[in-house]
């Protein structure tokens, strides 16, 4: 009896695990805001698929990383709004100095079709 | 009505006078000339007095005609100047209906506009400034 609970309770912690390792559109982003803070091309061109792959150029990436630098630290991602049929998610993205938006479409295979972040622009009136 | 009484009286007077057979016949011949000559006076002066008496109820009544022919044109003129003042206010009441429809349509087409360039959003990597947010659009794709 004993060992029968025990080999649920490793089922149930494989399943979830699991799950754990899924990549939901939530950790998708994470990840790819991650690799642009990074300056990392390569992880993040991973989660494009590849109309979007074509698009990126690594001054682009290094602008923008720049720019995430200048608000602090990284501090993770959270959802504002989605629309799951539309592969269409909402985030806000937390750093030390500012809370930015970032913005996800997913298309059909689970790979980003097109991100966005909303940086503040330092001078407005520019 | 006065004088018509009056007319009447010498009339039926004169007929009596010239048509009364009860008087006595008498054969002085210069007395029956004398008779004869009142008795058509008496006729005349009725006839006279008829013939003016006609003449005036003529003539008011021609006066009256007259004023309620002035009177009629002048209403004829008002229900003319009445009528094209109506056509007039409904012409406009149509054009007002068309400006509506003309508005409403402008109206419709600036919210669609806006509506677009509301949802444009630039693709690729070139920067595209949000006004709203004071801030900056970065990344790849359209949205």
């Amino acid at each position: 009896m004993r060992s029968k609970q025990l080999a649920a309770a490793l089922v149930a912690a494989v399943a979830l695990a699991a799950c754990g390792h899924a990549d939901g559109p939530q950790s998708i982003a994470d990840a790819a805001t991650k690799a642009i803070y990074n300056d990392d091309v390569t992880a993040m061109q991973a989660r494009f698929n590849d109309d979007l792959r074509k698009q990126v150029t690594l001054d682009q990436v290094a602008t923008i990383s720049s720019k995430l630098h200048a608000l602090g630290p990284y501090n993770g991602l959270a959802q504002t709004a989605a629309d799951v049929p539309a592969g269409r998610y909402d985030y806000n993205a937390r750093f030390a100095q500012a809370t930015i938006p970032v913005h996800l479409r997913l298309d059909p295979t689970g790979k980003i079709a097109a991100y966005r972040l909303d940086i503040p622009d330092p001078n407005p009136s520019s | 009505m006065k004088k018509r009484s009056l007319a009447s009286l010498i009339l039926a007077a004169a007929l009596a006078t010239t048509l009364t057979p009860a008087t006595p016949v008498l054969a002085d011949g210069a007395a029956s000339t004398r008779n004869i000559i009142l008795g058509g006076a008496a006729a005349a002066a009725g006839t006279l007095i008829l013939i003016n008496h006609n003449k005036q109820v003529h003539a008011r009544e021609a006066a009256m005609s007259e004023q309620q022919a002035e009177t009629a044109a002048a209403a004829q003129n008002a229900q003319a100047a009445y009528q094209a003042e109506r056509r007039a206010y409904l012409n406009q009441v149509a054009l007002n209906g068309e400006y509506k429809r003309e508005v409403a349509l402008q109206h419709n087409m600036i919210v669609k506009l806006r509506q677009q360039v509301a949802q444009s959003q630039p693709a690729g990597g070139q920067p595209a400034r949000v006004a709203a947010a004071r801030s900056v659009s970065y990344g790849w794709g359209a949205l």
